[in-house]
């Protein structure tokens, strides 16, 4: 009796998560049809339910931004373009579509303007996604433990080529732990946004009675210095600082 | 009073002389009057000379034109003072002219009346000309006489006639073939002093090939004599010209602008320059169709006189190599048109290009030409290949007949392993024609996407990694321990032991094999107690229970143990049957006895 009441709790369970999955199939062959025949309003709303449905996956923010951007809402786009980067910076597809979409925005977003050495790093910091490095922080790991077991085991013959290999195993793993450490720092603390209203006025302080510095418009990605209720305080990439309205911006973190 | 008579003598003596001289000049002046051109044409100017020579002592006025039915254009005039002394006598000679330009206003016969000229208190009349005014003027043949007596170089009156400057072109063929290359030499035939400035825009050459063949040659003025008459000549320009078109074409008027510099009349007044424009007059060439090729002749378009020669670059190729045959055609004529003969098939050869390099005019010699084809030949096997010849088969329009010229042939041994490398191509870039952003993605994943880092199993197995390490530490500190130490082994194994055979002996009490009951427990015993005690294995029960004594101090214990044990010797080999009641008493006692035994020692 027990065991028959398992039995179709269990198969129950496997058929509704089986039943999920179909439904989400689905779904998702229903958005490619309509933004293969150019209906990207119903294409955008049923990738926006299945980002409900399934949380964070980068493909779904990517083609929501692919859906915007044929909408013509290039802020949007941007913004999960930058959402597909931030679960995984190795994106390859959002990463080009992202540079496509910059060249459409009114303000002029020169990320290029550095020199060799601080782009390469930064090319180099953002080249592997955080669970790449998490698997590669593992097997780094993994290795050391083994190496160390060996170690214990034959305490007797510890060999040169044995105590380097000790050596430069500890290293890597002290590069690639900071390195992931930082990385996933700046997935935590996510301050970037993305300013989606059509023209923003960004004022010295947190009201528009205070003096006018400057006008963004949508699309331009910015980071978030400090929320003051309706009020928030932004940097913009080439130095400057100002206020605008909470409601202009969307953050990217996720 | 002596002066005054002096000065009348004085004064009457000048007189005299002064009427002596003014009748020695006044004797001898001449007056005359001619045109350049007795017949001219309706829309031709034509000149009037007025001229006043002779020893001129007295000034004149510029002569008035009678009322004639000639409108006058203008006025220019020109002087020389030639003196001369012969037998001491001093005799000065003036000659003044006067040039007027004259047009015709209607078409008869008409005459210019004398005019009157006043030089001094003398009158002098010229004589009258005859002047024919005709539709057409003369031909440039009825040259005024007075031209040929000019001394200067260059004519320096101040009017520009039609003949004066004339601008031809010349071609040097007006009846030929279609494709075959002719010359079209521009010259400007001048009495002026000129400077051509610059030539017109470049007329449409329709129905010809055209190409600028004048190179950087300096225009240098000769002096040539051109229908009779002396001229300047420049020769400014020359064409290539082929036509490729049969029937009546036309090579367009030609615009020349130009200075004119006529120097200065008199040592005052500077030279004049005058900007003009001449034009050649169309000519028509006649092209004729050329006649039809010999059948079976793969006629190439080329018409003039050729030569051919061929070579090949390799005659043994290696692996990976290939041969180039170079084919060079040579000679007069036009080889724009012409097409590249087609190279024939040969089976496992395969033949790239042609490569071709057109020249014409070499060395800026006229109507050469040169074409230089290139075929790269790539074996793709291994042996001996015949090269065949190739066929070029031009017009000759001297001969008027159809010419074939045929290439050498070769052979060409290919070594084993030829990799074809092409060397010629026809690859292009690829362009972009658009740019869009990239598809959406179709195949997506639908486990949802997991931070690692926020996974507790990445957590935990990182957690167990670490444990490992001082596990397996200290379970190599045992072993290590275990291997030292032999009895500490087998102190730590006893109570192992004694377990195994108490097993035994509770399997045996339940299925009431006594024998089994006993010689376990015996066995048990006394392996729990030599490891305990650390005696070595094999020792007698007495050796066993002396040791034990001095180890436990509870009389009572020992005793237990020992009528325990003799009851079991006594058992274990004993085949009659035990009571059931005695079992069971003795193995709560076996109990007992291990209770008391492993809290004891």
């Amino acid at each position: 009796m027990k065991h028959k009441l398992f039995l179709i709790i269990v198969s129950l369970f496997f058929f509704s998560l089986l039943s999920a999955t179909q439904t989400n199939i689905q779904l998702l062959n229903q958005a490619t049809e309509a933004y293969k025949s150019n209906d990207f309003d119903k294409a955008l709303s049923i990738y926006s339910e299945l980002e409900k449905k399934i949380q964070k996956n980068p493909d779904i923010y990517y083609n929501i931004g692919n859906c915007y951007f044929k909408l013509n809402r290039i802020g949007l786009a941007i913004l999960y373009y930058k959402k597909a980067l931030v679960l995984d910076s190795s994106h390859a597809l959002a990463k080009k579509n992202l540079n496509f979409a910059l060249k459409f925005t009114l303000d002029k977003q020169d990320f290029e303007n550095q020199n060799f050495i601080s782009s390469f790093f930064s090319r180099s910091f953002f080249s592997l996604s955080l669970n790449a490095l998490a698997w590669v922080c593992l097997i780094l790991f993994i290795a050391l433990i083994a190496i160390i077991h060996v170690f214990l085991r034959q305490s007797e013959s510890y060999t040169h080529t044995k105590k380097m290999f000790l050596i430069s195993l500890v290293v890597l793993n002290i590069i690639f732990v900071g390195w992931s450490a930082s990385r996933f720092y700046i997935y935590k603390n996510n301050k970037e946004a993305v300013i989606s209203s059509p023209k923003v006025d960004a004022y010295s302080g947190p009201g528009e009675s205070f003096t006018k510095l400057f006008t963004v418009h949508e699309g331009l990605i910015l980071k978030v210095i400090k929320v003051d209720n309706a009020w928030t305080q932004i940097s913009l990439f080439n130095g400057f600082t100002g206020w605008i309205r909470t409601s202009t911006y969307k953050a990217v973190a996720i | 009073m002596a002066n005054i008579v002096l000065n009348k003598k004085l004064s009457l003596c000048f007189f005299l002389l002064i009427i002596c001289l003014a009748n020695l000049f006044a004797s001898d002046i001449d007056v005359s009057a001619y045109v350049d051109e007795n017949t001219v044409g309706i829309n031709e100017t034509f000149k009037l000379y007025i001229e006043i020579s002779g020893s001129i002592t007295s000034s004149f006025e510029q002569p008035l034109l009678p009322n004639i039915p000639f409108q006058n254009l203008g006025m220019s005039q020109s002087s020389s003072t030639s003196i001369s002394v012969i037998n001491g006598k001093m005799t000065s000679v003036k000659k003044q002219i006067y040039i007027y330009t004259l047009k015709p206003q209607n078409m008869g016969t008409f005459s210019i009346p004398a005019i009157t000229i006043k030089i001094g208190k003398d009158t002098y009349k010229t004589n009258g000309v005859n002047i024919t005014v005709a539709e057409q003027g003369t031909s440039k043949q009825n040259q005024p006489t007075q031209r040929t007596t000019q001394t200067t170089n260059f004519k320096t009156s101040g009017q520009i006639n039609n003949d004066d400057i004339v601008f031809i072109a010349i071609p040097s063929k007006t009846s030929l073939y279609k494709n075959e290359t002719f010359y079209v030499d521009y010259t400007i035939y001048t009495r002026y002093n000129l400077q051509p400035t610059r030539l017109g825009d470049e007329p449409s050459f329709n129905g010809f090939w055209k190409e600028d063949i004048s190179g950087n040659a300096n225009i240098e003025m000769k002096e040539t004599t051109w229908n009779g008459q002396k001229y300047y000549s420049i020769h400014l320009r020359r064409l290539a010209l082929a036509p490729n078109k049969t029937g009546t074409l036309t090579i367009p008027s030609q615009t020349l602008y130009a200075d004119v510099i006529i120097p200065s009349n008199n040592f005052f007044s500077f030279a004049d320059r005058r900007s003009i424009s001449v034009q050649t007059s169309p000519i028509k060439i006649n092209v004729n169709e050329l006649p039809a090729p010999p059948k079976g002749v793969e006629f190439s378009g080329a018409v003039g006189d050729f030569k051919l020669s061929s070579n090949l670059s390799q005659t043994q190729l290696k692996a990976g190599e290939s041969a180039t045959l170079t084919i060079t055609v040579s000679g007069n004529g036009n080889l724009r048109q012409t097409n590249n003969p087609v190279f024939p098939d040969v089976s496992n050869l395969r033949v790239l290009g042609p490569e071709t390099d057109t020249q014409h005019n070499i060395n800026n010699e006229a109507n050469t030409a040169k074409r230089v084809l290139k075929y790269a030949f790539l074996p793709q096997d291994e042996g001996l290949y015949n090269i065949p010849s190739i066929d070029f088969t031009y017009f000759n329009p001297i001969k008027k007949q159809y010419i074939t010229l045929q290439t050498s042939e070769f052979k060409l041994q290919a070594e084993r392993g030829n990799i074809v490398v092409s060397t010629y191509s026809n690859q292009k870039m690829i362009n972009a024609e658009g740019s869009d952003i990239g598809f959406i993605v179709t195949n997506l994943r639908f486990s949802g996407f997991k931070i690692l880092f926020k996974e507790t199993w990445y957590w935990g197995l990182i957690l167990f990694l670490i444990i490992s390490i001082p596990a397996h530490y200290f379970y190599k500190l045992e072993q290590d321990k275990l291997s030292n130490n032999l009895e500490y082994f087998r102190t730590r194994k006893a109570k192992r032991v004694l377990k195994k055979y108490l097993k035994n002996t509770s399997f045996a009490y339940k299925h009431q094999q006594n024998n089994q009951f006993y010689d376990s427990a015996y066995k048990g015993i006394l392996q729990y107690l030599t490891d305990k005690l650390s005696i070595p294995r094999g020792s007698t029960q007495t050796s066993i229970m002396s040791d034990l004594r001095e180890r436990i101090s509870d009389k009572e214990q020992i005793e237990k143990l020992e009528s325990f044990l003799n009851k079991c010797t006594e058992y274990k080999y004993s085949s009659s049957s035990v009571d059931n009641v005695d079992i069971h008493n003795d193995y709560f006692d076996l109990k007992n006895i291990v209770d008391g035994l492993t809290k004891q020692l």
